[in-house]
């Protein structure tokens, strides 16, 4: 059971995500836009977090990059879900500080894979 | 009747035509108040439904079909993989797929355009046969965003049967150009082999996007028929040298460099008389043959691109980027992480700039 | 004598009635054209085709260029705007045009900006010299470039220009926003026709009142001023529905400084923006058109009427006096350097219904309007006018430009229905009748007025006349918050 953040603005991509990852059996809240987003991460601590680029009031990477200087959140999984997929965004991606990068539109059950990865290599 | 009483009717006809103008805003306001209140709600709890439907399509009975299919079209359209399989056969068990089928010949307009994304979300190997007939006839519907969303489906089909009908929508202007290109990309993923005969279109627009969609579809068995559009008309010419590049096979280079040498041979003062180009078209043609040598990333091209450095500073750099990429880098340097890097590289490839310290490195 | 004088009279106002109808009659067609071409604006979704934009490799590349002169209070803000814009390629170029306040310094913090070799050459010419580039270490593509300021906007765009890498370039203002769409909404023209787009247009609209969070307009909401509020209306009837109107006739002569986006090619091979211009948003546009009709090209020029860029609009009537009169002055100046296109059949409809429009309605209306007014009032003065029937003539011609104004406001509610609240819509009617009895007749003024200016300048030499510019310090009183907005040159049509 752990804590995953989604942040999208995009309704049935958050649908889709929290109904796929909560079947895997993981805990699932939704933020809509970079600033929720990241009020979020100050006021709790996450197991992982998955982040769209192109959103209002915050983008993916600026969102990313902040996170890593947030006091004790500098080493939560991030995963990049976004439809940016030029190989300079994904090392935009990389730099900004995420973890893992899957690019829209997606396979949930992939995207459910490489949640577990990062996840237990969390815990390890 | 005197000039007073003409004025009196203007006067009278202005003043309904004011209330009616009023009375026609309110009134519009109501009636959009009260409909995407309802159809808000309504996509609201379709789309639990939809999702619940991954495990039991009876979970979409007695939902409005439209909302349905306006939820399954957006998803559908953000996934791929097994899920994405799953739910579209599940949408057509629960029906939604037949009840589009019959929707593609609606009287609305806003309905056919629903119905074909539906169907191009949704169809299977089985349903295609029956589809692209059904789909290539909405290529020739009244309402040109019918039209697109036709197009837009056959392309996410993917069965190289109706590669004909998009291109002939593309040759009488019924569907747009990117439309047509994003379709037969897509369509050409899956089943690429109708697409290289129309490199001989004779349409020139059909040429330079079919050369294109091969280029990114890394169809490399063409490279050497998209040279030969190296001697087609100014549109053509340069998509066939985007591909070329897109493609990154060396043997084409002799003929990539053959371009930059005619391009350097026209002399900048008369560029215009001697090749059709003006000074600007020289300078982003040239560019583009430069990028394409770097993007294929053959040394050979080396002394050729040395020859561009006495040409403008646009020119020049990008001559020098490609050079400092074929001699040392190679095209697949793998990225290192470090965010300095990355911004030098960055600004390297994408700007015309040189960052100082390469620049000194390089003299 | 007095029969002669009364018979005169009674004909010219019979010329300002004819005058009156054709002019906004003219205006109901345009709104007319506007309203047929954008009714499926509000149902249909268009998604789909903003998705294919985004993912296809065949959409071409933009630089988004922000001139930027003393705008330390809005230039991270639009740096970071303009980076989030939602578009598979494109990057920001930031000219910081001589600022003395600390307008590089933000950037530079918020940034983390290194310095980088600068452009030693220029594809467009330049006054100011260009003094250094830079670009974030984080690979962020943005590159801000520092000039000298020689006094102009359009020196300022013209380094960007410069500076600018990819296919098109997008010139913006640093104190406007963008909608996430906005570039994918623009660009559309040119992924459908790609090869006779030249450029397009996006819709401008006021952006006072408006709920902003961060950067982002969540609320539409009319301004809390009247000023402003008659401005929203204009925005509305003249940029939303007229220019798509003209562009639909083939005829778009001017897209808006705050938001246009041209292939760079085409702006290069002009030679840039021309700096001596007051218009030169409207300046580059006829430019555009007469060296492609020159050449016989087949072309296209487009507006989009999603909305898609918000600006801060004048608050107060002193400023909001600056830039009309300016307006004005821009307007004229243009037609008169392209008054060789009039009439010829080589410029198509821009040159036989286009000018002359403009020269007829826009030019010259405020002198006839003006003129109309005076002799009205001289005549019932002298007892010349019968009084009902000055009256009905009066009131005839108000209420027509009344409708005009009520017709935008329902093809606004019907095709694109921005404002949600019913107090807006409640204002933009009562908007309606101000606008047209009393403030009309001020606009008149004031235009007049910057077409004076233009007139009495224009044996000085073009030259002269920008000298000042907008960015003038004069015209940027500290105190006035919206006198950022004076700087923008842009003729209303």
């Amino acid at each position: 059971m752990s804590d995953i953040l989604v942040v999208d603005d995009d309704p049935d991509i958050c649908a889709l995500v929290s109904f796929k990852l909560e079947q895997a059996g993981h805990n699932v809240t939704v933020a809509h836009d970079g600033e929720a987003g990241l009020e979020a991460v100050r006021a709790q601590d996450w197991d992982l977090i998955l982040l769209d680029w192109m959103m209002p009031r915050k983008t993916g990477p600026e969102v990313s990059r902040e996170i890593r200087t947030i006091e004790g959140r500098e080493n939560v999984p991030v995963i990049m879900l976004t439809a940016k997929a030029q190989e300079s965004d994904i090392e935009i991606g990389f730099a900004a500080g995420a973890d893992d990068y899957v690019v829209k539109p997606f396979s949930p059950r992939e995207l459910s894979t490489r949640v577990t990865a990062a996840l237990a290599r969390r815990v390890g | 009747m005197t000039i007073a009483d003409g004025f009196g009717i203007a006067l009278v006809v202005v003043i309904v035509a004011v209330v009616v103008a009023v009375l026609v805003s309110v009134g519009g306001k109501v009636v959009r108040a009260r409909t995407s209140r309802r159809r808000e709600s309504a996509i609201e709890s379709g789309r639990r439904a939809v999702l619940l439907a991954f495990d039991d399509p009876r979970a979409l009975d007695g939902l409005d079909p439209e909302i349905v299919e306006a939820i399954a079209v957006r998803m559908l359209s953000q996934l791929r993989g097994s899920d994405r399989d799953e739910l579209a056969s599940r949408l057509v068990d629960a029906g939604v797929v037949a009840a589009a089928r019959a929707r593609l010949r609606d009287r609305r307009p806003g309905r056919r355009i629903q119905a074909a994304d539906l169907l191009g979300l949704c169809a299977d190997d089985e349903l295609a046969d029956d589809l692209i007939d059904e789909l290539s006839e909405r290529l020739d519907d009244r309402d040109l965003d019918v039209r697109q969303s036709a197009a837009r489906a056959l392309g996410r089909i993917g069965d190289g049967r109706a590669v004909p009908a998009l291109v002939q929508a593309l040759t009488t202007r019924q569907i747009s150009v990117n439309t047509a290109g994003v379709a037969l990309l897509r369509l050409g993923a899956e089943d690429p082999g109708p697409l290289p005969a129309h490199l001989r279109a004779p349409h020139a627009r059909v040429r330079a996007t079919v050369a294109e969609v091969l280029g990114e579809l890394g169809e490399v068995h063409v490279r050497h028929e998209i040279a030969d559009l190296l001697h087609d008309d100014p549109v053509v010419w340069r998509s066939a040298v985007r591909a070329l590049g897109q493609l990154q096979v060396n043997d084409v280079v002799p003929r990539l460099v053959l371009e930059l040498e005619i391009l350097l041979g026209v002399d900048e003062e008369e560029g215009r008389s001697s090749a059709g180009r003006s000074r600007v078209e020289l300078d982003s043609d040239t560019i583009l043959v430069i990028e394409a040598l770097r993007s294929i990333g053959d040394p050979s091209a080396i002394p050729t691109l040395e020859s561009c450095r006495d040409r403008s500073s646009r020119v020049a750099a990008a001559a020098d980027r490609a050079i400092r990429v074929l001699d040392r880098r190679g095209p697949d340097r793998p990225f290192t992480g470090d965010p300095q890097e990355t911004a030098t590289v960055e600004r390297a490839a994408g700007a015309d700039v040189v960052p100082i310290g390469a620049a000194k490195g390089a003299a | 004598m007095r029969d002669v004088v009364a018979f005169i009279l009674n004909a010219f106002n019979g010329f300002v009635l004819v005058y009156f109808i054709v002019l906004n009659t003219s205006y109901l067609v345009l709104i007319w054209l506007a309203a047929t071409m954008t009714k499926h604006r509000v149902q249909r979704d268009d998604t789909a085709a903003l998705e294919d934009i985004l993912t296809s490799p065949l959409t071409p590349s933009i630089s988004v260029i922000i001139p930027a002169w003393n705008e330390e209070a809005f230039i991270v803000d639009s740096a970071q705007a303009a980076l989030r814009l939602r578009y598979p390629d494109h990057e920001v170029v930031i000219v910081d045009d001589g600022s003395t306040d600390s307008t590089f310094e933000r950037l530079r913090t918020a940034f983390d900006l290194v310095e980088v070799a600068p452009i030693d050459d220029s594809d467009v010419p330049l006054r100011g010299p260009i003094q250094s580039v830079h670009v974030p270490a984080s690979g962020e593509r943005l590159t801000v470039v520092r000039k000298q300021n020689a006094g102009t906007r359009a020196d300022a765009v013209n380094a960007g220009v410069n500076a600018a890498s990819k296919d098109l370039v997008c010139f913006v203002d640093a104190d406007s926003l963008l909608e996430a769409d906005a570039l994918l909404r623009t660009v559309q023209p040119f992924v459908d026709d790609p090869d006779r787009i030249v450029a397009t247009g996006g819709v401008i609209r006021a952006l006072n009142g408006c709920e902003v969070i961060d950067g982002e307009v969540v609320d539409a909401r009319q301004p809390t001023t009247w000023v402003a509020r008659i401005q929203v209306i204009e925005y509305l009837r003249s940029f939303l529905l007229g220019r798509t109107g003209w562009s639909r006739l083939g005829a778009l002569m001017i897209i808006s400084g705050a938001f246009g986006l041209y292939r760079r090619d085409i702006v290069v091979e002009l030679g840039g923006l021309d700096d001596e211009s007051l218009g030169e948003d409207f300046d580059l546009l006829m430019g555009v058109h007469r060296h492609l009709m020159d050449r016989g090209v087949d072309y296209r020029v487009a507006y989009v009427p999603d909305p898609v860029c918000w600006t801060e609009v004048p608050n107060s009537v002193k400023v909001l006096r600056t830039q009309r009169k300016r307006w004005s002055h821009g307007l004229a100046q243009v037609l008169w350097k392209y008054r060789g296109m009039m009439f010829r059949p080589k410029y198509r409809r821009v040159g036989s219904v286009g000018m002359p429009y403009y020269v007829a309605f826009e030019l010259l209306g405020p002198v006839i309007e003006l003129v109309g007014l005076v002799v009205v009032i001289a005549g019932l003065s002298f007892g010349l006018i019968n009084v009902p029937l000055a009256l009905l003539f009066f009131s005839v011609a108000i209420l027509y430009s009344i409708l005009v104004s009520v017709a935008s406001l329902v093809v606004e509610e019907i095709n694109f229905h921005r404002y949600e609240r019913w107090r807006d819509l409640g204002t933009g009617f009562v908007v309606a009748f101000i606008e047209n009895l009393g403030f009309r007749q001020f606009h008149a003024f004031w235009r007049l007025e910057g077409l004076w200016a233009a007139v009495r300048r224009s044996d000085a030499g073009w030259g002269e006349m920008t000298r000042t510019g907008f960015q003038g310090v004069g015209d940027r009183g500290a105190d006035e918050e919206n006198d950022a907005v004076a700087k923008r040159v842009e003729v209303a049509t």
